[in-house]
């Protein structure tokens, strides 16, 4: 079952000669269950990609579907929802909130749909991801490559459809990007996670299910690797 | 031009939004400064004026010669010596002379003594000459020096506001800088990654300060100039001078001096360098790569409010906690705040404290007696001058009087009584009354005689028994003083069983004034210094009482504690037979309430009427005390409120400035939140809780604050009054707190809203995109 559909994707930014068509008619489904590499050169569009599935962009034209739903027919407050329940989203600067420990940072998005955090899950991912003894500890007492397994946790939290990074290792060194990409592995095999990843990382798109390359805006080659 | 000079042009053009901000900040600043400045100022020399025109001369020494005289202008610090001769009453020949000193004197009195007092004259034991100093002018021209040490007293009282407002200045300015600088942070770090230094970065925003002064200095002193000479007017139109010094207000000097101007444009100017160099130097000392990735928030401890969690969720956790983020924005824009409204408490307490203590001496009989405003004579045939002993009134008389003052718009009322004195055997008083009257061998009472207006006024309108049941001998019996410990129902526990009674009342006339029938020799007299001799007469009066009153306002200063009050109907048939005895010819003269509202008018009115009659005088005129209080209460107010307004706006001004930096600071976590799920409704609820914590933290910090002030002012200030005397209480205007808290909460909403609303142009990844 395809989990995420886009169909003629476009964005444009600016208008006359200023105009960048970041995305050109981009369409192309992800099953189930997939973790997937988006590969590209800077500039090719493969953020403006992530960011329209993710529902935090609008695009100029075509249509994202996750789970069959047309994400941007809905109201701005359902897309609010749909991105605190469908999407996890994971960046390369982590975009954790300085004022909130770490565990209610992981727990912010059901915190704020008003639902009450599953303290077991909590603690069972926490463990997972190696920081279950940082959970009281504020952003800054942390290290970039602990901040992004709570921004990793945060994502993974609340079961959402469709998990999104933004090149989840470029801030970090090579020991920690192994032990990011391994947590996600570990993620997309034990809960099915479906998974889309934009990486500069040649073996980290090599380990991934399916490779997707970008060039100005535009797929240029879909590869489904296993 | 130098690099740093045509970044800043550049910037301060491409950032409009910005640089009008900046200015207006620099304005406010300059023109807080400028007004309290130019206030003092002219407050100053209005009081210089007035004291000069109330009376030009530093010192004027009494009966000296002339040879004296021309000693004292001799002296290197006399500029002006007037001598004036005259003839005193008894005949003597007298001298004043008046002197004005030159501003190096030292000590004018150790001067006039040095130069008029002779080793002969100290030998001799004679006295030196009697002067008197003219301290007051002395003060406003700072001559002299007790009048320097009394200025530096006043300035450093002044120097408290004054620092009150240059820091409050230094906020407003620092946060502006910070706003405008904040948003091209990253700019900064680029600029310094291609190799600009600490220097040249912070002189990019010191020529940005310089240049953006260039407009906001002038304005502000020009705006400035202007509020003053509108809160100076508003007070000087309460015509306080002539309240207190007795001068009109044309002695009123608006001073706007050029160098107080320049003061207020220096230390804007410091400020605006300061605030500059800080906010550079912030920016310059990161490492670049930071400042690019802004990255530089460090967050290491955030207290929570456990309430505003319980209350809002989540979005009440989030918005405690960036109230405390950042604990300097915290503290200012609370201490800010805070200020605003204690200062408000504060000066609003005073202002309803007065009007209590007027209120309160109005109703009593002590100062303002509400017995009457004013008390009149009439005294008929040309006879104005001489004392009430040597009149002769008749009840027509008195009745001609009553008539005319009537007319006046004021209810008046005669002051017709007879002083009674009772056998103890005829009344039953209370027991130490009855002590006292014992100790005398008899009883003395105040019969009054009121009319039906004046009767009813004194009970509030609501009398024992109808006016008219006092006609035909029927008293009442009631309290005539307030303070009397003598409580009116108990002043006559029993009279005679059937209710009546009799006296003999008394009254001394003069000599010419006797009858043949007044038996002289048994009467007793005394002589007054003239050797004028009096004699007391008597006459027989009987009544009834009728019933008890209450008199709420007081009554007269009498002693005894009681008085019997009967009608004057009753008073014109005792006064047929006798008026040599009875009349006197007063009158006392009531405002209503309608008049008392507008009572200056109302004084004008009825003093340009008794001036209009001949017969009739003034001489006890409590109205200007109750004029002059309420000049006073309206000075005060204007300028209590006009520095209200000026805090309160520094207050908005700071709240606006950080609640916009705290938000556009946080634009990427913003839009992380958004990212991650968070509604514009919960992000709108998020930033008003935050408005509303400053506003309800200040609003308890201030009650904490006041609180104890007001209870260190009573016992400082206010208790050892008599009881019943009001108290300063911060209570009262706790409904201006609420008020207060309006405009703050609203302005903090508004600042909220404009900068969150560039969020809804862009989208999240827009947003997250632009800062990255």
């Amino acid at each position: 079952m395809d989990i995420l559909r886009t169909e003629d994707l476009t964005k444009v930014y600016g208008k006359g000669e200023n105009e960048v068509r970041a995305l050109d008619g981009v369409s192309f489904t992800v099953p189930e269950g997939q973790m997937t590499a988006i590969i590209g050169p800077s500039g090719s569009g493969k953020s403006t990609l992530l960011h329209l599935i993710g529902g935090v962009d609008k695009p100029t034209s075509g249509k994202v579907f996750v789970n069959g739903e047309d994400v941007y027919k809905q109201s701005d407050k359902n897309l609010a929802v749909f991105r605190r329940r469908h999407v996890g989203l994971i960046y390369q600067f982590y975009n954790l909130i300085p004022i909130l420990n770490v565990k209610d940072n992981i727990t912010l998005p059901t915190l704020m749909d008003g639902r009450k955090p599953d303290e077991t899950r909590l603690v069972q991912l926490a463990e997972k991801l190696g920081i279950a003894d940082r959970l009281n500890a504020l952003p800054s007492q942390l290290s970039g490559g602990q901040q992004q397994r709570v921004s990793i946790c945060r994502a993974l939290f609340s079961n959402p459809s469709l998990l999104l990074a933004d090149e989840p290792t470029g801030n970090l060194d090579s020991k920690n990007s192994r032990e990011i990409i391994e947590l996600l592995r570990m993620s997309n095999k034990e809960f099915r996670q479906t998974m889309l990843i934009i990486t500069h990382d040649e073996d980290i798109a090599l380990q991934c299910d399916r490779i997707i390359a970008i060039e100005d805006g535009r797929i240029i080659r879909d590869e489904v690797m296993k | 031009m130098s690099f740093s000079q045509k970044l800043a042009g550049k910037y301060i053009v491409s950032q409009k939004r910005h640089s009008v901000f900046t200015i207006l900040s620099i304005t406010a600043a300059v023109l807080f400064i400028t007004v309290i400045l130019i206030l003092f100022a002219s407050f100053w020399d209005t009081m210089k004026n007035a004291n000069r025109e109330r009376f030009p001369w530093h010192a004027t020494i009494y009966n000296i010669s002339a040879e004296e005289a021309e000693i004292l202008r001799s002296s290197e610090f006399v500029a002006e010596v007037e001598y004036i001769t005259f003839q005193s009453t008894s005949g003597e020949m007298q001298s004043d002379t008046n002197v004005l000193f030159t501003p190096d004197i030292h000590d004018p009195a150790t001067l006039i003594r040095n130069l008029l007092c002779t080793p002969e004259m100290e030998m001799n034991g004679e006295p030196p000459p009697a002067f008197l100093i003219n301290q007051q002018l002395l003060d406003f021209e700072l001559i002299g020096i007790k009048a320097k040490a009394n200025f530096v007293t006043v300035f450093s009282v002044l120097y408290i506001f004054i620092f009150i407002f240059i820091i409050c200045a230094r906020f407003i300015i620092d946060t502006a800088f910070e706003i405008s600088s904040k948003e091209r942070e990253m700019q900064f770090g680029i600029l310094a990654s291609l190799g600009a230094s600490r220097k040249q970065i912070v002189r990019i925003i010191l020529w940005e300060g310089i240049i953006l002064s260039l407009v906001a200095i002038p304005t502000g002193i020009l705006l400035g100039t202007g509020i003053s000479y509108i809160i100076f007017d508003s007070v000087i139109s309460t015509d306080i001078l002539l309240s207190f010094l007795e001068v009109e207000r044309t002695a009123a000097v608006f001073s706007a001096p050029f160098v107080y101007m320049a003061a207020a444009a220096v230390t804007a100017l410091i400020w605006v360098m300061l605030s500059a160099y800080g906010t550079g130097m912030r920016f310059a000392k990161k490492p670049p790569v930071e400042v690019i990735r802004r990255s530089g928030e460090k967050i290491d401890k955030v207290k929570k409010s456990r309430i505003l969690g319980k209350l809002g969720g989540i979005v009440g956790t989030l918005a405690s906690r960036n109230v405390r983020r950042n604990k300097k924005r915290f503290v200012i824009t609370v201490v800010s705040i805070t200020l605003s409204f204690a200062l408000t408490v504060i000066m609003t307490s005073v202002i309803d404290y007065t009007d209590d203590v007027v209120k309160y001496y109005q109703d009593s009989d002590e100062y303002i007696s509400p017995r009457y405003h004013y008390l009149a004579e009439y005294r008929p045939n040309g006879n104005a001058d001489k004392s009430i002993f040597d009149m002769k009134f008749t009840l027509e008389d008195m009745k001609k009087g009553y008539e005319l003052l009537e007319a006046s718009g004021c209810m008046v009322q005669m002051n017709s009584f007879l002083s009674c004195r009772v056998d103890n055997n005829d009344l039953a008083l209370h027991s130490e009354i009855a002590d006292y009257y014992e100790a005398q061998g008899f009883a003395e009472l105040d019969i009054k005689y009121y009319n039906e207006d004046y009767y009813n006024y004194i009970f509030s309108g609501e009398p024992p028994v109808p006016y008219s049941e006092l006609r035909g001998g029927n008293y009442v019996v009631c309290n005539n003083s307030e303070y009397s410990d003598c409580l009116p129902g108990e002043c006559v526990v029993d009279y005679k069983t059937d209710g009546s009674f009799s006296g003999t009342f008394t009254r001394y006339v003069t000599e010419d004034t006797l009858r043949p029938d007044d038996d002289a020799e048994l009467i007793e007299h005394f002589s007054d210094e003239t050797g004028r001799k009096f004699y007391w007469v008597s006459g027989e009066i009987k009544g009834n009482i009728v019933a008890n009153g209450t008199r709420l306002n007081g009554g007269s200063d009498a002693y005894t504690g009681i008085e019997l009050i009967g009608c004057e109907e009753d008073f014109f048939d005792i006064a047929k037979e006798d008026s040599r005895n009875l009349c006197y010819g007063e009158y006392y003269m009531i405002l209503n309430e309608a008049q008392l509202r507008d009572v200056e008018r109302t004084d004008r009115a009825v003093n340009e009427y008794v001036s209009g009659l001949e017969d009739v005088v003034i001489w006890m005129d409590n109205v200007d005390m109750l004029i002059n209080t309420q000049r006073f209460n309206r000075a005060f107010t204007v300028l209590s409120v006009a520095i209200i307004i000026l805090i309160t706006v520094i207050a908005l001004i700071n709240e606006v400035n950080i609640i916009s930096t705290g938000i556009l600071n946080r634009r990427r976590e913003i839009a992380s939140l958004r990212a991650l799920g968070m509604t514009k409704g919960q992000l709108t609820g998020m930033t008003l809780i935050e408005c509303g914590s400053y506003s309800v933290i200040s609003a308890i910090a201030t009650l904490l604050i006041c609180e104890p002030l007001a209870l260190f002012i009573n016992t400082k200030f206010v208790t050892g009054q008599e009881a019943g005397a009001p108290q300063f209480s911060y209570s009262t205007p706790v409904f201006a707190v609420l008020l207060i808290l309006i405009p703050i909460f609203v302005a903090g909403v508004a600042a909220t809203f404009a900068s969150l609303s560039g969020f809804g142009k862009n989208s999240i990844s827009e947003e997250m995109r632009a800062i990255e």
